[in-house]
């Protein structure tokens, strides 16, 4: 398991992309990696998942955790490129609904920067 | 995988080290085994290792808890598309039937839970979960009918 963490092109979130098994073994490489987000200021995580094959719910329990960070700093948290196994662990353990699931990155950033924009009116 | 393992007819049996890296091989190798049945359907499969995946992954919590380096013993009973895994741990136990009440997902507070999603998750995933717990540790046992659509 690698976890690869980048801003986007025009800096409006940080990518965390999850490369492997997001489970008990990947938990503290995976909350670190959005810990350290959080601390520098990004608000606004997008976890890249397409190269997650499985996950359980020590994976979903780092989503969350991750989540709630962000929402406490007035930010959100996306997740891109999720499969349909991974997508159906999450209906199955009652939280699909915490999580945005998005086509790419670039929608994620659009989602943000629509918000920030309302949030200005 | 240790010189411990017996592969003896339709059954499988792992010791592993209780620790988090070991967690993937366990369903690695016993998604393998259910799915030799011809009849497998691949969803069912994915639910058979997920939740393997739980009842491993509780059972290397416990032993930490409890402070043992003693390994986690898994079987695999297969019987054409019928599958019976057993998962057994040394570790402190629990109260099975003591469900932790977890908010809505809709809800706020939603997002102070990051524990306790293993078990539901695990009883959605097969169709039969048997726990057995006392002080002396926890038998796990699903039950899945790999061959029947997706519960």
């Amino acid at each position: 398991m690698q976890v690869i963490t980048r801003p986007n092109d025009s800096n409006e979130v940080m990518i965390i992309q999850v490369l492997g098994d997001l489970d008990l073994s990947s938990v503290p490489a995976v909350r670190s990696a959005a810990q350290s987000a959080v601390d520098d200021g990004w608000v606004h995580l997008v976890f890249d998942v397409q190269d997650v094959g499985f996950l359980d719910s020590a994976g979903i329990g780092v989503l969350i955790g991750a989540r709630r960070r962000c929402v406490s700093s007035g930010g959100s948290l996306s997740l891109v490129g999720i499969d349909s196994a991974v997508h159906r662990t999450l209906e199955l353990a009652d939280v699909g609904a915490l999580f945005a699931c998005v086509q790419s990155v670039d929608a994620a950033a659009d989602m943000v920067k629509a918000a920030v924009a309302e949030a200005a009116t | 995988m240790s010189d411990d393992e017996n592969v003896s007819g339709d059954e499988v049996i792992i010791r592993v080290p209780a620790k988090a890296d070991y967690v993937a091989l366990v369903r690695v190798v016993l998604a393998a085994a259910a799915a030799i049945d011809p009849d497998s359907r691949d969803d069912r499969i994915d639910d058979l290792r997920v939740a393997v995946s739980e009842a491993v992954t509780n059972a290397v919590e416990a032993h930490k808890a409890a402070g043992t380096d003693s390994h986690v013993e898994v079987r695999c009973f297969t019987d054409g598309h019928h599958v019976e895994v057993t998962v057994r741990d040394r570790g402190p136990g629990f109260n099975p039937d003591v469900v932790p009440v977890v908010p809505d997902a809709e809800s706020p507070e939603r997002l102070f839970f990051e524990h306790g999603l293993g078990l539901p998750l695990m009883r959605r995933l097969v169709d039969k979960t048997d726990i057995e717990s006392n002080d002396d540790g926890t038998l796990v046992r699903l039950t899945i009918d790999t061959s029947a659509k997706p519960l």
